[in-house]
C-alpha cells in the first residue's frame, strides 16, 4: 500500500510541470538590432587568418585516439565506455581540422565519429577499422594534406567509408544468420 | 542601432585550449569585452559563481568531466539556473544530441562552426527565449515552441486533448 502509494506520489512529481519565463537578461544588455554583416564577415576572416600549430596538435589528437584504442583493447571497461575513449579523441580531430585550416582531417574524423556512434560493442573488426582512420590522419598531418576535394583526400574518404559499410554488411548478415 | 557585446559577460568551457582561444577571438569580434575561459567542469563552476556571467558556451568534453554534468549542475544553481546554455560538440547521433538536449541546454553547436553559426545561437536565445520547464530531475528549456505562442502556462494537449477511441 505505502509502496504503491510512494509509486504514484513520485509519477505525479515527474509528471506536474512548472512553466517560469526567466528574465531575458541578454536581450536587455545587448539591444536590439543585431550585428551588422560587415562584424560576421571580420569574425569569419579572424578564423581564416587564426594561426595554429596544427600539425603538432593533431599529432597529440592522433596519439590519444591510438592510447584510447589501446584502453579499449586491454579489456575491463564496459561496451560504451571502450567505444567512449576512442570517440572522444575522434571528436576532436572532426572540431578542430577545420576549424585549424585542415577540413580533410574532419572530414576523416567524420567518418569515424559516424562509424563509432553507430557500433554496440569494441572488436577486433572495429579495432582494424579505427586503425585505418588513425594511419589515415597520421598520413594526412604528416604530409599536411588539407584539401578534402583534391583527388587524394577524396579516395582516401572513400576507401574508409566502404571500410565502414563492409563492416555494416557484415554485421546485418550476421544478424540475419543468428536470427 | 545593434547588438552591444561589450557589457554582457561570456564564460566559455572547452577542454581544448586552442578552440578556446578561437573562440575568444570571434567573440572579441562581436564587441564582447569580459570572456572567461577555462577548460575544466570545477574551475567552470567556481567561474560561474563568481562572475555570473549572462551566457554559457560549454563543450561536451571537458577535462575529467563533461558538459552533460555541468549543465546539469548550472541548471540546478539557486541563483542563476536560467542562464543561457550553448552546447558545443562534434559528436552528432540522434542520442547525443537528445543527451545533450536533455540536460537543459538552449542552443546545441555543431562543432566545427563558424563565426556566423555561433552567432545565430545566440541571435535565437535573444530574440526567440524559451520557458523554462521544471519537472521531476529535468529543468531546461521548453522543446515545443510552438506552445508558447501567446502562452497562458498551459501545455497544448491541455488545451486539445484528444479523445481516446472507443
Amino acid at each position: 500500500m505505502s509502496i504503491e502509494t510512494d509509486i504514484l506520489r513520485e509519477q505525479k512529481r515527474i509528471r506536474n510541470a512548472d512553466f517560469v519565463k526567466p528574465p531575458n537578461a541578454l536581450k536587455q544588455k545587448l539591444g536590439v538590432g543585431g550585428l551588422d554583416p560587415s562584424v560576421i564577415e571580420k569574425a569569419e576572416k579572424f578564423i581564416a587568418e587564426h594561426t595554429v600549430d596544427f600539425g603538432m596538435l593533431g599529432a597529440q589528437l592522433v596519439q590519444a585516439l591510438g592510447d584510447g584504442m589501446s584502453t579499449a583493447k586491454e579489456g575491463g571497461l564496459a561496451e560504451e565506455p571502450a567505444i567512449e575513449v576512442i570517440l572522444y579523441p575522434a571528436a576532436q580531430l572532426k572540431a578542430q581540422g577545420t576549424m585549424f585550416h585542415f577540413p580533410l582531417v574532419t572530414r576523416i574524423a567524420e567518418i569515424l565519429v559516424s562509424f563509432l556512434e553507430r557500433v554496440e560493442a569494441t572488436n577486433d573488426d572495429v579495432f582494424d577499422i579505427v586503425e585505418a582512420h588513425k594511419s589515415a590522419l597520421t598520413y594526412v598531418l604528416s604530409n599536411n594534406l588539407r584539401d578534402e576535394t583534391s583527388a587524394h583526400g577524396r579516395a582516401l574518404q572513400n576507401t574508409l567509408q566502404e571500410a565502414c559499410r563492409r563492416y555494416y554488411r557484415s554485421r546485418q548478415m550476421m544478424n540475419e544468420a543468428g536470427a | 542601432m545593434g547588438y552591444k557585446f561589450k557589457d554582457i559577460t561570456i564564460l566559455v568551457v572547452d577542454s581544448q585550449p586552442a578552440l578556446l582561444d578561437l573562440i575568444r577571438g570571434i567573440l572579441q569580434m562581436f564587441g564582447c569585452k569580459k570572456i572567461i575561459t577555462t577548460t575544466a567542469q570545477d574551475k567552470g563552476l567556481a567561474l560561474f559563481h563568481e562572475y555570473k556571467p549572462d551566457l554559457l558556451i560549454v563543450d561536451w568534453e571537458l577535462a575529467n568531466s563533461s558538459g552533460i554534468s555541468f549543465t546539469k549542475v548550472v541548471r540546478n544553481d539557486k541563483e542563476n539556473p536560467y542562464v543561457p546554455i550553448i552546447f558545443m560538440t562534434a559528436l552528432s547521433s540522434k542520442e547525443r544530441v537528445a543527451q545533450a538536449r536533455d540536460s537543459g541546454i538552449n542552443e546545441f553547436l555543431a562543432k566545427p562552426f563558424t563565426a556566423d553559426s555561433l552567432y545565430k545561437r545566440i541571435e535565437a536565445i535573444t530574440e526567440k527565449p524559451r520557458y523554462f520547464v521544471k519537472t521531476g530531475d529535468f529543468t531546461g528549456p521548453n522543446r515545443r515552441r510552438r506552445s508558447e505562442d501567446n502562452f497562458d502556462g498551459q501545455d497544448r494537449r491541455q488545451l486539445n486533448p484528444k479523445q481516446p477511441k472507443e
